[in-house]
Order: C-alpha cells, then structure tokens, then sequence
C-alpha cells in the first residue's frame, strides 16, 4: 500500500514534527504535532475526491454550523509533513482529551446519539460514515463534538453502512450492558481500542432484553450473524446472493433511525452507589463546609489556574468554584453515579468549562491500543496547572493502602499546583474507614503528610477547615519547577516516579 | 485499485453484518411501508367519523355528526 511509505520516509526530515499514536489506521490522512505543539491534519491525495464533495455538498458547513463537528482552519500546504498531502488543517484544539472508558453513561449516550444524527445528516448529503469509533467524538465541557474530519466518504445507491458494526461495538454493545446488566461493566470497554465482542455482549445481556427490537435486531442477531458467517466456507455462494442485494437509501435511514430509536430508550438511573450520597451523608456542618468552599475560592483566585484536574470530585461541588475562577475543569470521580449527576446537571446548564469523567486514581485509565501508544493514559494527557484533591488523601492512604510518598510522587508528576486535604485520623470519615478493619496506619499522621509531601512540594499555604481539624494546603510541585527548568522532564519524572512504585 | 476499495479495506465491516443490514433495510422499510398505509387507513376511518361544519351563508353556524 503506497500511502504509509512517503509518510514514513519524510519523517526524519521533519524533524520536532510528531505523527499522534492513534493516527495511522486511515491512509485518508492523519494527525501531527508540529515543532510548537500545535495539532495540525493532514489530508491525503487519496481523500481528495471525498473532500471536495465533504465541502461542496455543504455537509462540512452544516455540520459545524450545528456545532457537531470541530472547526478547522485550512492552511497553505508549506505545513505539510509528506508530499502526497492536498490540505493541511488546523483544527480547534480540544482542551482535555478523554476516552470512552472514562465517560458516564449520558455521556457516551450522547457521544452515540451525535454520531447517528451525523450519519442521518451526511446521508442526506449524498455522503455516509465510514467508521464509527466512539474515539471519534470528544467533549468540550458537557458538549459532544465529532472530531474526525476524514470519516465522510460519498455513498453510493444501495451500499450498507461499512460502519454499522463498528458502532454496536462501540457503543450499542457498552450502553445496552450499562443500562440493562450493570454499571460496572463499562470498565469492558477500558482496555478495549475496538469496543466490546459482540457475542460477549450478547452473552451477558439478560434474556428480556431479546424482547426489544432493537436489541434484538442490532446486538443478538448481529452476533449471531457475526459468529455464523465467519465461519461458513461452503455457503460463500447464499452469502455473496445476499450481500449482492442492494439496500435502499430509505432502508439504509430506517437502520439508523432504529439504531437512534434503540439508544435513545436505554435509560440508567444513577442512585444506589456509595458516593451519590456523599454531600448529604458526610462530617461536614453547613458553615465548615461554606468556610472550606470560600478557602478553595481563595487559593484558586491566587493561583489563576488555566486547567485544573479536581481529583475526587463527587458531584463537581468544588469544580465548578474552579470553574468560576476561570479554569477549564476535568472533574474526576470513581463512582459513575456521582459523574452521570454532575454530567446531566452540567449538560442541563450548557456548560462547556468543565469536563466530567470517571477516573479512579488509585487504578487510573492505561495506555491502550497498539504499542501502548495509540490511545494516553490520563497521566501522559497531564501535567494540569492546578490539581485539587479534597478529602482524598485518607481513600489513597488508608482505602487503599498507598504511602505517602508514592501519593505525593503522583501528584508532583501531574500538577504543578497542588490544593490538598489533610483529613486527620480522628475525623469521622477516616474512622467509618479503619471500622472494619485493623489499624496499621500508624503513619498517617499530620507529621507523616508533611514529611513525605515537602520531598516533591513547595508548602506555599496552609488553612485550617474549622471545627473538624482538617488543614487545606496549597503547594508547589517540585518535579514540575525541574521541568521547566530543563532539568528533569515531566515523563522522566513519572517514570522515576512508576519506577519506585514497583 | 480504486479509492473506494482502498477505503473499505480499512475498516472490516464483516459478512454477518452486511447481510443483517440487508435483512434489516428490508424488513424495516416493510414495516414502515404497513405503518404508512395503517395510518392512511386510520385517518380515512377518522375522516368518515369526522364531525363535519355545515355552512350556511358562509358563516359557520353548528355541526352535525355525519354517518
């Protein structure tokens, strides 16, 4: 195939110019990093013909007047990486990447829901999708937007949808068992690049859900068909008959209108876990709470982040004061109950400053894909300038048995400003902690915190929350000030710092 | 080799899959063709119960309850 080798041998030549991991599957083109780090894309001689018609059919135009599809400026060919190039863009940089793993259920909803109304609107264009991989879409804030200008291609009277299968692997297969198995199995689709088997899926559905019709249609069937035809030489002829038959423009919009159909009533209510709860089931009195918020909003209108990673976010309380303080916001929380709330009351008020995302840091989203390079772990998409962790320090340390020190190597690696939570032992959500079980945490001490974190901070401030004996601190990272001296970079710096973890 | 093989051969849409849609197109347009004439039938029954306006000098003055 002749579109990798030009791109592979210009490479050495241009050099500070980085091809992304995820981008090298399309021969359409791909997406680069160039000497300033800005994203550009670069469009291949062999999608010209698409492109055109993505431009003069106004599909393009339509698309980001909707606000579906990131915009992009289109530049003069000089910023090319290889010769068979025919249009460089710029497109619109995306604050916070995030993967499917790490959405909640209304988020990957939605981020499907977008992709059909995208096939409905391109197929009226005279165009179709031609993948429909759930890395396709990204959020800014609550809003999903697709971000692969390359996925247009022209239809042709009585094609199938290429993609079809790819989007019920992507999301039909994960939603179906978020709504109707459980939650948790989300988690499927982590170390995934190509969502969930199908037949997996269809196994761990219950067997009402072979009662709806899209279900049955679009998941069961589909494995089943999957499974059959793979393995059928002798009945190549019946098959070759079958797929020969032509599928009408109508019956190719009625497949996506019962796709749409299908999502659309997969529901999951977001009650029953542990910290859906946590803000009306927690030591706090309502003026030590107030008295912690206006402590937060000090220290941030100190700092004047321009990104900050709230860390243990529960339902986004404290995200959006660092929202207020001018900060794009990545609101992480473990518990897919307390980030489906914050989604859908952020989604409800159209924000577009913070991001919500189901993160555990004690187990944090891995690099996947080919190479462990095609898709970041949430650390590699870090450093952010200001990371909040809030009553998180005593989940880390006595839930889940981490030092101080590894606790305080991680976060020097992902922040450059720190606002953290000493919760002390005898605060009553760190003895709910140690009720079932022995204390041998002896360490977990004031004196303890302070040693380990003054090895990798800068101690700048430090406020008493009244009452309960909890101390905000606000801190300096000093892997982050090496960095940017040139001294030690922020990889090697979590590299020591995964290193000494093992 | 044309850019429209170039392009499929990136993506695999998988046999099964392409005969489910074929099944699928057809019997969903099927089923929507019986909506649409379910739905001509109900509005023609509709109309012939309908209460109709009986106008005299132009002015619509009282309905009655057509059979």
């Amino acid at each position: 195939m002749k579109p990798d080798s030009p791109q592979q041998s210009n490479l050495a030549s241009r050099e500070g110019f980085k091809v992304l991991g995820s981008s090298f599957r399309d021969p359409s083109g791909f997406v680069f990093k160039n000497r300033d780090g800005v994203i550009l894309r670069q469009i291949n001689q062999i999608y010209e013909k698409d492109f055109l018609q993505f431009k003069q059919s106004g599909l393009l135009d339509s698309l980001i007047k909707r606000k579906w599809l990131i915009p992009h400026q289109e530049l003069s060919l000089e910023y090319r990486l290889t010769d068979d190039a025919i249009a460089v863009l710029a497109p619109e940089p995306i604050p916070v990447i995030s993967t499917p793993s790490e959405w909640c259920f209304s988020q990957l909803k939605d981020a499907a829901l977008l992709t059909l109304e995208i096939a409905l609107l391109s197929l009226e264009h005279g165009m179709i999708l031609k993948d429909a991989s759930a890395f396709n879409v990204q959020f800014i804030g609550s809003r999903p937007i697709f971000i692969d200008t390359l996925s247009f291609t022209n239809y042709q009277e009585g094609e199938a949808w290429v993609a079809y299968r790819q989007f019920c692997r992507h999301f039909l297969a994960p939603l179906a068992l978020m709504a109707k198995t459980d939650i948790r199995l989300a988690k499927l689709i982590g170390n995934e690049v190509d969502g969930i088997d199908l037949d997996l899926a269809s196994k761990l559905l219950p067997s009402r859900t072979r009662f709806s019709l899209g279900l049955l249609m679009h998941l069961h069937l589909n494995s089943k068909f999957q499974t059959s035809f793979s393995k059928t030489g002798k009945e190549q002829a019946r098959v070759q008959a079958v797929k020969s038959r032509k599928i009408t423009k109508a019956g190719l919009f009625e497949i996506i209108r019962s796709l749409k159909k299908t999502i659309f009533t997969l529901k999951w209510d977001p009650v029953g876990t542990q910290w859906a709860d946590y803000y009306e089931d927690n030591s706090y009195t309502g003026q030590t709470f107030e008295n912690k918020q206006q402590i937060v909003r000090k220290l941030l209108g100190r700092l004047q982040p321009n990104t900050v990673w709230d860390l243990g976010a529960n339902t986004g309380v404290f995200s959006k004061i660092a929202c207020e303080s001018g900060a794009y916001t990545c609101s992480m929380d473990m518990d897919p109950a307390c980030v489906e709330r914050n989604y859908l009351e952020l989604k409800g008020g159209n924000s577009e400053r913070i991001l919500p995302l189901v993160v555990n840091l004690a187990s944090p989203t891995p690099a996947i894909g080919w190479n462990l390079s095609e898709r970041e772990s949430i650390l590699a998409r870090g450093p952010c300038h200001t990371a909040l962790a809030l009553a998180l320090i005593h989940h880390l340390a006595i839930g889940n048995n981490l030092p101080f020190d590894r606790i305080a190597r991680c976060f020097a690696s992902l922040c450059q400003h720190l606002i953290m939570e000493f919760v002390p032992k005898s605060d009553v959500q760190v003895q709910r902690l140690l009720n079932s079980r022995e204390d041998v945490f002896h360490g977990y001490d004031l004196d303890g915190f302070l040693q380990a974190f003054r090895g990798f901070f800068e101690i700048t401030a430090s406020e008493p929350v009244e009452e309960n004996g909890r101390i905000i601190f606000e801190m300096k990272s000093k892997l982050q000030v090496l960095s940017q001296t040139g001294k030690v970079t922020v990889g090697q710096g979590l590299i020591q710092g995964a290193q000494s973890c093992t | 080799m044309d850019n429209s093989m170039l392009y499929l051969a990136y993506l695999d849409p998988g046999t099964g899959a392409m005969v489910l849609q074929v099944i699928i197109a057809g019997f969903l347009t099927t089923m929507v063709a019986f909506r649409g004439i379910f739905y001509k039938v109900l509005s023609y029954s509709k109309k012939l119960l309908r209460v109709e306006p009986v106008c005299i000098n132009e002015t619509i003055l009282e309905t009655e309850k057509t059979k």
